[in-house]
């Protein structure tokens, strides 16, 4: 895992070196550091920031939730959307998903090496308070329905979800330092084949992140979240909690273009039915994300 | 999965950010691929339009994040953005092809 991630953090090292928005800049002197939108900068963690009125972007972000308490366990989700600012306060996405399992000799779970079409999803994210000249925060709320069909374990399952995220965050430097906060819950009705009806689970999260831009094409940080699991839709059957710590990156590898990372391992947790000091029943040991975007 | 009453709300929401037919309309113009004026004032907390005409034979991308618009204006040609409510400050905005020359400012005031 730290070979990979190594590896990653190496290749958008390149990719930043390689920006031509960069070398445009070093060429004239010192960096200038233009505005920039948050949306994407913080990793699992969203900006408040919903992009410009007109834009249209077309984004594939790739997930992995590696590791449960033993055996193999390799969960990749991939995901395209069409994303659209159609006024200068709300973002529309509609997306697909793609996944592909390799799991070998975890307890309770089926050994599987597969891929397949996962689901749909849509998502409208709405900018509540603005940020302004002399107003550095900004919130914004998100929900994002989703169909699914196959589950985290790979197996066929019919689920619905509803995420919901408030997110905020805030220019503390202007143009070089940020941070951001996110609430999130996210119900989920998921029946199981054969099984008469749906089961409820819900997953609260808490996530928090520091981002600094070192180049004006490179921004680097870290984050940090909390997510609860609960057998039921409010928090009455709580079932477990992780917490996650890693950083995260931004490539802005073009004016058009960008690419951000992020990695976290989850460092505390319990599960409330099993030992131990993580939850590995409900979260995975380790999750990236990858999200490579083009505006058009 | 029934998207049309997601969009449907999405629609109405959205419609209550436009402003009105009657804002008062200021102007820009890009000659030599540079903004003129290169500041302009326009009355804070108040949706306006804007209208920027390109003077020049090229193509110009007219973007701002802060103001959060961006559109592609041909060679002489026009483009308008309705403009919400702004607060009171300074608002960079510039032109995506030209960046070089291309910069210019709203004052909300």
């Amino acid at each position: 895992m730290m070979t990979t991630f190594r590896t990653a953090l190496s290749t958008l090292a390149l990719l930043a070196a390689a920006s031509p928005a960069l070398a445009g800049d070093a060429s004239e002197g010192a960096p200038v550091f233009r505005e920039i939108e948050t949306y994407n900068l913080f990793g699992f963690t969203q900006g408040a920031d919903i992009g410009a009125e007109g834009e249209k972007e077309l984004a594939v972000t790739n997930e992995a939730a590696l590791g449960k308490r033993q055996g193999r366990y390799q969960y990749y989700s991939s995901k395209i959307e069409l994303e659209y600012v159609p006024t200068q306060f709300m973002k529309v996405a509609v997306g697909a998903r793609g996944t592909y399992h390799s799991i070998a000799n975890v307890p309770g779970v089926d050994n599987r090496e597969s891929a397949g079409f996962g689901g749909l999803f849509a998502e409208v994210k709405y900018l509540l308070i603005e940020r302004a000249p002399a107003q550095p925060f900004a919130l914004s709320a998100l929900i994002e329905p989703a169909w699914s069909r196959i589950g985290g374990e790979g197996g066929r399952e019919r689920a619905f979800e509803l995420e919901t995220k408030l997110m905020g965050d805030v220019e503390l430097v202007p143009n070089r330092l940020y941070a951001a906060a996110n609430i999130v819950y996210e119900p989920e009705a998921v029946r199981d084949p054969g099984a008469r009806g749906y089961a409820r689970e819900a997953t609260l999260g808490f996530t928090g992140a520091l981002t600094y831009r070192a180049l004006p094409s490179l921004s680097l940080g870290g984050e940090v979240g909390l997510y609860r699991a609960y057998d039921s839709y409010l928090f009455s059957k709580y079932v477990g909690q992780a917490l996650y710590v890693g950083p995260t990156a931004h490539v802005q590898t073009s004016k058009k273009t960008y690419v951000s990372f992020a990695w976290g391992a989850q460092v505390a947790g319990s599960a409330h039915d099993a030992p131990g000091r993580l939850d590995l029943d409900h979260f995975p040991r380790h999750r990236a994300r990858l999200k490579v975007g083009v505006e058009f | 999965m029934r998207l049309a009453p997601l969009f449907s709300l999405a629609l109405i929401a959205s419609a209550a950010t436009f402003a009105p037919a009657f804002a008062a309309e200021y102007g820009l113009t890009i000659k030599n691929h540079r903004f003129q004026p290169a500041e302009l004032r326009v009355p804070a907390n108040t949706p306006f339009t804007l209208r920027v005409d390109n003077a020049d034979p090229t193509p110009e991308e007219f973007e701002s994040k802060s103001l959060r618009v961006e559109k592609v204006i041909a060679g002489n040609s026009s483009g308008t953005f309705q403009m919400r409510a702004l607060k009171p400050g300074r608002y960079t905005f510039f032109g995506e092809f030209n960046e070089a020359t291309a910069q210019g400012a709203l004052i909300a005031e």
